[in-house]
Parts: structure tokens; C-alpha cells; sequence
């Protein structure tokens, strides 16, 4: 009877400690921690492109070459990755983000070489077209105007485009110097205003927020599932000593039995 | 009278162990370091928004470059065993063909101008239309397109499997089978070899006698008239999206246009992506006649000036499109021996 129940207490402590090496283990683990570095590599390649694009909009650098690097290194990451739910959703900021991204890129190489072609004209008087000498006083606020574009104000644009309006719609005959030039300054104004807007809208840190806050919550569940897998760290060890107590008793007590 | 006790310590000891302990550590993840693109000439990079390439590194005796080379001109790929992609990407001939569009399997037209295949690694998307994102993922599009490979995968591969030779190259190159993946990869591999570093690329490195007066001339024009807004980078384009008739309208002057003509809105259906194309590489152009993605024009000189005026909004004289072309045709090369 007694070794009966010893052999009952030995099985039930060998199951315990098998259950507590499984659960020590914790396959889920691995999970949460990839998942917690996944989003810190898109975070980063999302601000390093937020970043590159406030350098190229500054005119630090010339060339698009970083910035659609990055980009290409943020869509094959998401597409490496296929997660949990949330994470299946990222695929949706990105590609938010990189449209965002190629309307940029399109809008500073137009921007940029307009500013260039009002900057050339104005640097050569000769190159200057006339109104046809009936806007003298227009075509004076015009090239005033055009001289605060060319040094990177566009505040005063509301004028700029009355002017030009007034200029488009005179009867007097425009040369195509005028007309190419008053393309320019409209493009400057149209899409200048449009870069803008779209540099404001991949700065305004939706992805980055909506990043921190999955990061928080993959935090969130990697401490509790580690919490929970120490605790069972330590059942397995308990187990397993009281275990091998257990037999070393077990194996006695059947001795002094049979002498 | 020992079992008991040993019970009661285990049940108290794994009570303890069960509810006392916690692990109260945060473990925040590291930081990722921002990834670094290749390193280039500065002088290049800020004063002329160049970068030079290059083709070191690049093993044209690399088993999986070999097999892509082998499948790249294999037209077993094709429908009818008709074509191959060397049919309308002649790796000796700037990486295209010398039609305005290709041509694929039974004669039937394409609706676009066959890009170069030369330097595709370096565009940040592949295609007019930038709908692939990557070589490998282009690489799959031919073969079912129905104007161009019109075959199907499971055809494709049932053919190659039957080839023994095939399969053991495939073994050799690393894969482990013969199928849709390894195919596309190698023949991704064997493309991304394709790197034609050329007389401005020296320049830009600092060998001032790679170029001659008039491509150099030709180069600074290029900077000063704006070409360089759009065509930049290791491509000298290929790096962003742009329309096409950026100053002028192209199609209302060339009679309306297609639904090719369409570009990129084909892909995001977006109003203001009509008419936008990824801009094309330079490099080669000389090479690569006819012009534009529908191949309208045949004549270099007649392209810049077209992009110019549509672009730039410019008319250029005869001088500035002379030197321009002279710069142009500082930007051709070919591969390395044992990719041809």
C-alpha cells in the first residue's frame, strides 16, 4: 500500500516537473521578442526616411538615391514579416508612406528646377521677358516677387498669382520666354505648396505613433509571458530536486523493505 | 513516515515557487542601427547629384549567375519556345531591343518600349510602371504576360525538371529544387550583375581624362539646365516617379495618347498619377533607340529636345543637344566578359 502511493507520488511529481520544464521553455517567447525587434527596425528605418527627407528638403543634399534606398529596405522588411494581426496591419502605413514618399520625390525635382529656371532668368537682365509694355508697374511687382521666390519665399504667393493672373489674361501679346516663365512660378506655387503638404503629412508621426504604441503593448506581453516563464523556471527546479529526493527516498525505503 | 514529510516540503516549496517569484525586468529591445547605403564620392553626391557604380565584386563565374545567364536566354520559358528574356533584353545591345515595342509570342505587340535590363539593380522599382518592386518579383511577370512569354509556371518547370543537365545545375548554384522561386532568383542574380560602369563613373571617381571636353561640357549643361532634378543618383535616374509633361502637355500635342500611356495610374488608379512614369536610367541610352516608353521617337537628339521642352520647359539649340548627347554617350558600357 505504502509503495503504492509512493509510486503514485513519484508519477505525479515526474508529470509536474515535465509539465514545468514545457512550460519554462516558453515556445511563444521567441514570438514576442522577434516581434519587439521588428518594430524597433521599422521604427528606425522610419525616422532614418523622415529624416532624409527633411535633408533633401533643405537642399542638404541632391540626389534621391538614400531616400529610396531606405524605402525599399522598409517595404521588404514589412513584407518579410507576416505576424500578428496588428503587425499585418503596418502594411497599410507603408504603403501610406511610401506613396507619400514618391509624391515627394516628384514635387522637389519639379520644385527644385523650376526655382532654378526663375533664378537663371533673373540672373541675366537680358533673358527678362517684357509685358509687351502694358504692365510696366505688374511686370516691376512680378520680378520683385519672382526675387523672393528665387530666395526661397513663397509667402507673398497670393500675389504672385493675382499678378501672373492679370499678366495671362492681358490682351497684349506674351512672348514664350513669359509664358515659360510664368509656368515656372506657377509650378513653384502649386507644387511648393504641395511639397509641403505632404512633407507635413509624413511628419505628422501617425506611423511613428502607431508603431510606439504596437511596440508598447509587444512590450507589455514579452514581460508578462517572461514573468510567467520564470515562475516556471523555477517550479522545474523545485520538482525536479524534491524528485530526485523523492526516489533517493523511494529507492531506500524499498530496500530496508526487502532485507 | 518519509514520504509524508517529503510531500508537504515539495507542495510548500513549489507553492513558493509558483506565486513568490517574479521577473520584474523590462527588457527593452536594442536599437537597430540606421541602415548605411554604399559609400560615395561626396564631391559627386553634393555638387552634381551623381553617383559612380561599380562592378567590383561582381563574379561573372558565380554558379547561380551562370544559371540565371543560362535561363535568361532559355526559351523554354516561353509558350511556343519562341523567345527567350535575351529576345527583347540583348545584354550586347544596351539591354534592350532596337524595337519601339517588343515583341512576344504568335507576333503579338507589346504595349511598351522595352526597357534595358542593364543596371536594373540599382531602379528603385522595375518597370514603367514601377509595379514591381524588386528584379525577382519582375522576373515572374513575362513569362504569363500573354503579349510577351504567354507560358504558364507549371509548364515552365515541368520542363526545365525534365532536363537533367538543368537540375544539376540548380544543385550547384545552392537550390535545393527546380521551381518558380529558384528560377526567378537566378535569373534576379544573374541581372543584378549586369553593372556597366562607364567613362563618367571614372570621372566622378577622380580620373579626370575619362572624359573628353565635350561630354564634360555636356555634363555641366546637363546639371545647369535641370536634367538632373529628374535623371540622378547611381542610374543617373531610376530613383523616383515622374510625369511625363511636367511643363507642357505631351499628349494633348501628340494626339491624346493610350492607356499605356496611362503609367503609373494603371497601378494606384490615383487621378494624379496619369501620365507618370519611373524616370528611366540614362545609362546605355545611346544604346537603346527608340525613345519613351512607347518608343516614338528614334532619334537621341530628338528626345532631349522633346524632354526639354515637356520637362523643362526649354528649346534647346543645336550646341546644347550636341553636347548633351556627348555626355550621354559617356554613360555606355558593357558588362564584364562572361555575363554576354
Amino acid at each position: 500500500m505504502r509503495v503504492s502511493s509512493n509510486l503514485v507520488l513519484l508519477l505525479a511529481l515526474s508529470g509536474l516537473t515535465a509539465l514545468s520544464f514545457h512550460f519554462s521553455r516558453q515556445g511563444g517567447l521567441g514570438t514576442y521578442v522577434n516581434d519587439a525587434s521588428y518594430l524597433n527596425q521599422l521604427d528606425s528605418l522610419n525616422t532614418a526616411i523622415d529624416r532624409e527627407i527633411l535633408i533633401l528638403n533643405a537642399g542638404l543634399t541632391t540626389h534621391f538615391d538614400r531616400l529610396s534606398a531606405l524605402s525599399t529596405s522598409l517595404v521588404a522588411l514589412t513584407k518579410s514579416k507576416h505576424g500578428t494581426a496588428p503587425l499585418n496591419q503596418v502594411s497599410d502605413h507603408v504603403e501610406r508612406k511610401m506613396t507619400l514618399v514618391d509624391d515627394f520625390k516628384s514635387d522637389l525635382a519639379i520644385y527644385r528646377n523650376s526655382v532654378r529656371a526663375v533664378r537663371e532668368t533673373l540672373a541675366h537682365p537680358d533673358l527678362r521677358p517684357v509685358s509687351a509694355g502694358s504692365h510696366d508697374e505688374l511686370d516691376a511687382v512680378l520680378w520683385l516677387l519672382l526675387e523672393h521666390m528665387a530666395a526661397g519665399e513663397v509667402n507673398a504667393s497670393h500675389k504672385l498669382t493675382r499678378a501672373m493672373a492679370t499678366l495671362e489674361n492681358s490682351d497684349a501679346p506674351q512672348p514664350d520666354a513669359v509664358r515659360t516663365l510664368l509656368t515656372h512660378a506657377r509650378l513653384i506655387v502649386d507644387v511648393g505648396r504641395r511639397k509641403q503638404a505632404t512633407v507635413r503629412s509624413i511628419s505628422d508621426h501617425s506611423f511613428s505613433s502607431y508603431l510606439t504604441r504596437l511596440h508598447g503593448e509587444s512590450t507589455e506581453t514579452l514581460n508578462r509571458t517572461q514573468s510567467l516563464a520564470a515562475r516556471w523556471q523555477i517550479s522545474f527546479v523545485l520538482s525536479f530536486l524534491v524528485l530526485v529526493g523523492l526516489t533517493v527516498q523511494v529507492v531506500r525505503s524499498a530496500r530496508h523493505t526487502a532485507h | 513516515m518519509h514520504t509524508p514529510h517529503a510531500l508537504r516540503c515539495a507542495t510548500l516549496l513549489l507553492a513558493v515557487g509558483l506565486v513568490g517569484c517574479q521577473d520584474t525586468t523590462l527588457r527593452t529591445p536594442e536599437p537597430l542601427a540606421v541602415l548605411s547605403t554604399e559609400n560615395h564620392s561626396v564631391n559627386a553626391d553634393n555638387q552634381q547629384g551623381f553617383v559612380p557604380i561599380s562592378s567590383v565584386g561582381v563574379d561573372p563565374d558565380d554558379p547561380r549567375i551562370q544559371l540565371g545567364k543560362l535561363l535568361f536566354h532559355d526559351t523554354r520559358l516561353s509558350h511556343d519556345r519562341s523567345i527567350s528574356c535575351a529576345s527583347c533584353h540583348q545584354v550586347a545591345r544596351g539591354g534592350a531591343d532596337a524595337r519601339p515595342v517588343s515583341i512576344g509570342v504568335n507576333d503579338v505587340r507589346g504595349r511598351r518600349n522595352a526597357p534595358s535590363v542593364l543596371n536594373s539593380v540599382h531602379n528603385f522599382r522595375q518597370f514603367w510602371d514601377g509595379r514591381a518592386s524588386d528584379l525577382k518579383a519582375q522576373a515572374t511577370g513575362p513569362i504569363t504576360n500573354p503579349a510577351e512569354m504567354a507560358s504558364d509556371w507549371s509548364v515552365v518547370i515541368e520542363r526545365l525538371q525534365a532536363d537533367g543537365a538543368l537540375s544539376t545545375r540548380f544543385r550547384d548554384a545552392g537550390y535545393e529544387a527546380v521551381d518558380r522561386d529558384a528560377v526567378t532568383d537566378a535569373i534576379a542574380a544573374y541581372e543584378s550583375a549586369l553593372i556597366t560602369p562607364a567613362p563618367f563613373d571614372r570621372w566622378l571617381l577622380g580620373d579626370l581624362d575619362a572624359l573628353d571636353g565635350e561630354a564634360l561640357r555636356g555634363s555641366q549643361r546637363f546639371v545647369d539646365l535641370g536634367c538632373v532634378s529628374c535623371h540622378q543618383g547611381k542610374n543617373v535616374g531610376g530613383n523616383m516617379f515622374q510625369k511625363f509633361g511636367v511643363v507642357g502637355d505631351y499628349y494633348a500635342d501628340h494626339g491624346g495618347g493610350t492607356d499605356a500611356d496611362l503609367g503609373r495610374f494603371n497601378v494606384t488608379q490615383r487621378p494624379q498619377d496619369k501620365h507618370v512614369f519611373k524616370v528611366p536610367s540614362l545609362r546605355n541610352v545611346m544604346e537603346t533607340a527608340p525613345y519613351f516608353h512607347d518608343g516614338s521617337v528614334e532619334r537621341i537628339e530628338d528626345a532631349i529636345r522633346i524632354m526639354a521642352r515637356y520637362q523643362l520647359g526649354r528649346e534647346l539649340d543645336d550646341e546644347d543637344v550636341q553636347l548633351l548627347k556627348a555626355f550621354l554617350g559617356a554613360l555606355s558600357a558593357k558588362p564584364k566578359a562572361g555575363l554576354l
